[in-house]
């Protein structure tokens, strides 16, 4: 056998402790006596039904046999055969000036490639059914508006990708509702669009729901990077840098009170950016409290800056960010990383969405196959939006639904009912009554000091209610 | 054939079937439970996962070819069932910890040990709490290549992957490993 643990006083370690844990295990466990007197009725029905049915089986197969080679004959000679229908997908992204929203695309395309050949149906996303949401190089909710109403007037759209930006979608979902038109967002984290009277005023037909997300919420990643820092890293002071101005909907507060539920205390609080002090006086702010980490939230490049200065003065805390800070290589001009120069190894970032531990990787690799480059940012969540209206699609019997109408509600109707689930590149998911992800996941990433980059650390997953 | 022939030669074949069960169980439950208990997170889980396995292993055990991979067979059905036991995070143990607040629902659990430097047995128990909160892919494929000892392309093959994806997890748990021994010992 190859050595491909790679490590040999570690590997004899962890031997040893495999063999400890599997007879632990194995001694808790019920016996051979027990677990055969458990099991033996059933495998012993199996066994002799299998016996007893073994004649008869064959006779009632060269039956069956017949009979269906009979009434295929019927259907054939008498009724003509429905050609399958074509359903179009659209999507909806800024496509200029956000560099994660074009593999999005890529991601979708890749998706329906891979699915399996549906019964009575094709689906596409045709190059018009792109739509880009952005202007001047940013997104614009009136577009985004716009482009809505395009797609939920032309009938062959049987459902949306997008938007990426959460003030998009806010424009869009009223659209989208009010024409029964299924969205699912790979991106969009502002709690509002899902709950509360907000949610509430953007729904004509609330008894019609048509908007699902993917993505985490914000409140459940600033929870998800409490538990990260309790539960995981063992830290219970931390140190919380944040922006003046309340930033990305307050989730830097969301992380307080998560982390006070946890029994941690928060040592005390630093502003930075605009009207906040400077990365050194942060810096030293966090030094002189004794904390045990930072949590930090705000633009990716102060975040940067302070760890750069917190490095040259400090010890070397677990410095924790929400998505944010996920933006690109140190390499990337501009970057957390770039900003924070090279003691990076102890940075998390929280990302806004699970990773499935066996589908994410085939999907990472076939899109590498696929366009010759890594598969980032939303990625894994475009191409989860496309798995759950692919998977819906497959779920619908095509013979009861006459046109591409039909098939929008069947779709729309299929994908938000209670209790689906899904298996994407995000991990095992539903939907709840808003169109939350259920369960909700963030996956976290950590800096490879040595690489300049980000890499998968681990998913956590946050218990219902939290 | 009388009527008596038919019932006791129904019953010699239900006794026949009795005994292959015993043995079935016998030969492989002490190796399965073991193995499950590597991925799953406790040994009601294992336990689930091993039934399941045994089952489908007997109902289907004429389509396979080789009586020689029935070991093999049976060892990637019970690490896929493990596997999905682990990922679904269905397990009754962790709904009623949910239920009742419990903060270990989280895939890694903050069960550290006090440092006692030096100590042999504190690394050791540092080790294993590190490897308990491995995710259940990454588990599955240590305790093939590492317990079982299979090659990692039959690694691959049991965990139904690609060859680069098991690489991938072995990595991924070793770095863990070490990151978290390191954390314990600070």
């Amino acid at each position: 056998m190859t050595r491909a643990f790679g490590d040999d006083q570690l590997e004899l370690e962890l031997r040893a402790v495999l063999h400890e844990r599997a007879e632990e295990i194995a001694s808790r466990a019920r016996t051979v006596p027990e677990i055969t007197a458990e099991i033996g009725p059933r495998l012993r029905r199996a066994g002799v039904q299998s016996s007893r049915r073994e004649t008869a089986l064959r006779l009632a197969a060269i039956g069956l046999v017949l009979l269906v080679l009979l009434a295929a004959a019927i259907a054939i000679g008498t009724r003509p055969t429905r050609p399958p229908v074509n359903l179009l997908l659209a999507v909806d992204l800024p496509l200029q000036g956000e560099p994660g929203a074009p593999p999005i695309v890529d991601a979708i395309r890749l998706a329906i490639r891979d699915a399996p050949g549906l019964t009575g149906a094709t689906i596409a996303l045709p190059q018009d059914g792109v739509f880009g949401d952005a202007v001047d190089g940013g997104a614009n909710a009136e577009l985004g508006a716009q482009n809505m109403r395009q797609i939920a007037a032309d009938p062959r759209y049987v459902a949306v990708i997008g938007p990426y930006n959460s003030f998009v979608a806010e424009a869009a979902i009223p659209i989208a509702n009010e024409a029964g038109i299924l969205e699912c967002s790979p991106s969009n984290t502002a709690p509002g669009l899902t709950r509360g009277a907000a949610a509430a005023s953007i729904r004509p037909r609330p008894d019609r729901p048509s908007y699902v997300r993917v993505a985490t919420t914000d409140d459940a990643a600033a929870t998800a990077s409490a538990r990260l820092l309790v539960g995981v890293l063992g830290k219970q002071r931390v140190f919380v840098v944040s922006t003046v101005k309340p930033w990305a909907g307050g989730r830097s507060e969301t992380f307080v009170r998560a982390f006070g539920d946890l029994g941690g205390v928060v040592a005390g609080r630093g502003a930075i950016g605009d009207g906040g002090d400077d990365p050194a006086a942060v810096a030293a702010q966090v030094k002189a409290s004794g904390a045990q980490a930072v949590f930090f939230d705000g633009p990716s490049s102060d975040g940067g800056s302070v760890l750069a200065a917190l490095s040259k003065i400090g010890p070397d805390l677990p410095f924790v960010g929400l998505d944010i800070i996920l933006d690109g290589p140190r390499s990337a001009a501009g970057s957390f990383l770039s900003a924070a120069g090279a003691n990076v190894g102890n940075a998390y970032g929280v990302f806004p969405a699970g990773t499935d531990p066996s589908l994410a990787p085939q999907v990472e690799a076939a899109y590498r196959d696929a366009y010759g480059r890594e598969a980032e940012s939303f990625v894994l969540s475009g191409h989860a939006c496309a798995s759950v209206i692919l998977d819906a699609i497959a779920r619908l019997d095509a013979s009861r639904l006459s046109g591409a109408r039909d098939w929008r509600e069947a779709i729309r109707a299929e994908a938000t009912a209670p209790g689906r689930r899904y298996e994407t590149a995000v991990g095992t998911i539903g939907f709840d009554a808003n169109g939350d992800a259920d369960p909700q996941r963030v996956s976290i990433y950590r800096a490879d000091a040595t690489a300049g980059d980000w890499t998968f650390w681990q998913m956590l997953e946050l218990p219902p209610g939290s | 054939m009388s009527r008596r022939d038919v019932q006791f030669g129904a019953a010699a074949r239900e006794s026949r079937i009795e005994r292959d069960i015993a043995e079935f169980v016998a030969e492989h439950y002490p190796r399965l439970i073991r193995l499950a208990g590597l991925i799953c997170r406790d040994a009601i889980d294992s336990e689930d996962a091993v039934q399941a396995g045994l089952e489908r292993a007997w109902r289907r055990r004429e389509s396979l070819h080789d009586p020689r991979s029935l070991a093999a067979w049976l060892d990637r059905i019970v690490v896929r069932e493990a596997i999905r036991l682990g990922r679904d995070n269905r397990s009754l143990r962790q709904r009623l910890e949910r239920m009742l607040g419990d903060h270990d629902d989280i895939e890694i659990r903050n069960v550290r040990t006090e440092p006692d430097p030096g100590s042999a047995v504190t690394s050791r128990a540092a080790l294993r709490h590190a490897f308990e909160s491995l995710p259940a892919a990454q588990r599955a494929v240590v305790a093939l290549h590492l317990y079982l000892g299979y090659s990692i392309p039959e690694t691959a093959d049991m965990v139904g992957a690609p060859l680069e994806t098991v690489r991938s997890r072995l990595r991924l748990a070793r770095e863990q490993l070490r990151f978290q021994l390191g954390e314990a010992i600070q």
